[in-house]
């Protein structure tokens, strides 16, 4: 009787607050992503060790390349601070990119494909519809947040629409909404049918719909109303996700 | 009841560590291994307190919290699985049976999210196969090494 009193309880918490099912597993999950990356990494090391020294000298270069860039982009930054403050426009929302590590990609068995679970949640700032990028292009938006882990629906997901402007050399941008096509290509539907964009032109998204800011790289246009994501939704590991600062 | 606060302790363990592991065991077709089912229909054949069917909501609320379903999909599903493998003795069995049968289910709630139906009802039955009865053997050892299978 006990048993049942006590176990009514915890499937009662569980249906009544999703986030409790999800912070009991994080641990777990978390601790089992370190140790296969640590002894993964070190396996990788014992076969790879001079390919990693080189690796690690190439690396080395490019963050001090890369903080050189950064040390611009903040002179650029305050310089177009000030002028806005001279001319009176609206200040932009200022942001900075937190790195998260992937936890899991389609749930548990029930194996929701289009979504991952990432190790950072409301505790580090993530809020929900925050935008979700890799280096390569855009990823997806924040659908869900507890304490330590988000859930991220990706642009495959056929309810997650893009407001995007395919960049034409020479033209202004033609404007569309892009969504999941169910497969490994996206959808994009034009505003104005003024004409098919050439082949492997640029997608970005516009800034129109207030979630997504412009100029996130999405994908190149392949003709026909179809898009190939710049991502790869099939290797994700690390993602960036946008959080105010 | 030193014994009943231990199995409630036993099915926590299991519920957290195959809810984490389904998370992080790789996925054929969309399809993952279902270690909360097939824990689901073990208990339900292998304990006879009521407790073993609030166990299969629990573990199907856990489904439904990783895999963003809406609220008492799963437990719903397993909770009927739990009955099944009660009534039939054989939870192994039943536990391969419904996983093709909780896929089209799902199928019914959220047509987007599994994918390509047919290739994913395919992958299940070796998943459910595989599933049912390794968490079988795995949970069958350790209740007997930790006495749970005792009565109390």
């Amino acid at each position: 009787m006990a048993l049942t009193a006590l176990s009514a309880a915890a499937a009662l918490a569980m249906v009544s607050f999703r986030a409790v099912g999800v912070e009991a597993v994080y641990p777990v999950e978390k601790a089992g992503q370190s140790f296969a990356r640590r002894v993964w990494s070190r396996v990788v090391g014992v076969f790879n060790a001079s390919e990693a020294a080189a690796e690690n000298v190439r690396l080395r270069r490019e963050v001090a390349a890369l903080s050189l860039v950064r040390q611009d982009m903040e002179r650029l930054e305050a310089e177009n601070a000030r002028l806005r403050g001279v001319l009176e426009y609206k200040a932009r929302r200022a942001g900075e990119w937190l790195p998260a590590g992937v936890l899991s990609e389609g749930g548990g068995a029930a194996g929701m494909r289009r979504i991952v679970r990432i190790d950072k949640g409301s505790g580090d700032g993530v809020v929900k519809n925050a935008v979700v990028v890799v280096p390569e292009g855009l990823v997806g938006k924040v659908e869900s947040v507890t304490p330590c882990t988000a859930e991220v629906r990706l642009l495959p997901d056929p309810g997650l629409k893009v407001a995007c402007n395919v960049e034409i050399p020479g033209h202004a941008p033609m404007r569309g909404i892009l969504y999941g096509g169910g497969g490994d290509t996206l959808v994009l539907r034009l505003e104005a049918a003024s004409g098919e964009p050439p082949p492997r032109s640029r997608v970005v998204t516009s800034g129109a719909g207030g979630v997504f800011p412009s100029g996130i790289e999405v994908g190149s246009y392949l003709g026909g109303g179809l898009v190939a994501p710049s991502a790869d939704f099939s290797s994700l590991e690390d993602v960036f996700i946008r959080r105010a600062k | 009841m030193r014994n009943n606060f231990a199995n409630f302790v036993f099915a926590v363990v299991v519920l957290v560590a195959a809810g984490a592991a389904e998370e992080m065991l790789p996925k054929f077709f969309g399809t993952g291994f279902p270690l909360l089912l097939a824990a689901s229909a073990f208990f339900a054949s292998e304990v006879r307190s009521p407790a073993a069917l609030v166990f299969s909501v629990a573990a199907g609320a856990m489904e439904d919290s990783l895999s963003s379903l809406p609220v008492m999909t799963s437990a719903s599903a397993f909770f009927f699985v739990a009955l099944a493998a009660r009534h039939s003795g054989m939870p192994r069995a039943t536990a391969v049976a419904a996983y093709p049968l909780y896929r089209l289910w799902l199928a019914v709630w959220s047509p987007s999210g599994v994918g390509n139906l047919y290739a994913t009802v395919l992958a299940s039955v070796p998943a459910g196969f595989i599933a049912a009865f390794s968490v079988a053997a795995v949970l069958s050892y350790l209740r007997r090494k930790a006495a749970l299978d005792e009565p109390s």
